[in-house]
């Protein structure tokens, strides 16, 4: 006989309460946190979207060895000068010299995380990032 | 000796199956909830195009891990009672730092849109 963990919320009876007043039911899947990690992706400088509307692409792979297609979640700072401020993936922003996105897609053995941009300027500038992957399937 | 205690999907043996099959494993971590709430922006229109935000403070001394969803304001294409996830997408979003929350959104609609947050202990430091 399959045996069932609940933990429910205070004041109420673990045994009777609906599902939304429990912390914790076994018998339902939770996001089960498998690797996390954080990381950076900069970019070039002086890169223009031409008449192709090519963009400046950067990429990181993050390996994971789950044989299988996970669920994830990403984080990042979405200004450079302000790091302390993470904001969550996917991302479409302008940043007055430029337009970027941070998105990102997962298969059976890594999670690959691309920054696409125009940068019009100089300088370089770098996006932190923080991932989660979960022991959980996206994909049957 | 640590001790894990886990629970298995239907037909699944929980001694020897993968972790995709564990409904619930004490070997991994959970996003635990700290706190969550409903938000509210309210518009004043007129064809001006402003950007509000409302901002939930936390005590946790560090950057929590986090989701919102609300209501898309009319002003940028919505419709009242369709949530999506704010994340960052130029007009509506979500940010947080070591001491609040921060949520977005534009219109220049006379509307009032909400939505709702979770705040997780889990850092993202």
């Amino acid at each position: 006989m399959a045996q069932i963990l609940k933990l429910s919320e205070a004041g109420y009876d673990a045994i009777s309460a609906d599902s939304k007043n429990l912390i914790l039911d076994s018998s339902k899947e939770c996001f089960k946190i498998y690797q996390e990690g954080s990381g950076s992706i900069t970019t070039a400088a002086n890169i223009d979207m031409g008449a192709s509307g090519w963009w400046g692409v950067e990429y990181d792979d993050i390996v994971h060895d789950l044989g299988f297609v996970p669920m994830f979640r990403i984080f990042f700072n979405y200004i450079e000068e302000d790091v302390d401020d993470v904001s969550e993936a996917p991302m479409f922003g302008f940043t007055g010299e430029g337009t970027e996105t941070l998105t990102a897609y997962v298969d059976s053995t890594k999670l690959r995380i691309f920054f696409r941009y125009v940068n019009s300027t100089e300088a370089t500038e770098t996006r932190y990032y923080k991932y989660i992957i979960f022991a959980n399937k996206l994909v049957d | 000796m640590s001790i894990v205690v886990k629970s298995s999907k239907a037909e699944q043996n929980v001694l020897t199956c993968g972790l995709e099959n564990l409904n619930f494993t004490s070997s991994q971590n959970l996003f635990k909830l700290y706190d969550y709430g409903s938000w509210e922006l309210e518009f004043p229109g007129g064809g001006l195009w402003e950007t509000l935000t409302v901002e939930i403070y936390h005590d946790l001394g560090y950057k929590p891990g986090f989701s919102v969803i609300g209501e898309i304001p009319h002003g940028l294409g919505g419709t009242s009672g369709r949530y999506t996830k704010y994340v960052y997408y130029v007009s509506i979003g979500a940010y947080a730092d070591s001491e609040k929350l921060t949520i977005f959104a534009g219109s220049d609609e006379a509307e009032t849109t909400h939505g709702y947050y979770a705040i997780y202990l889990d850092s993202l430091e």
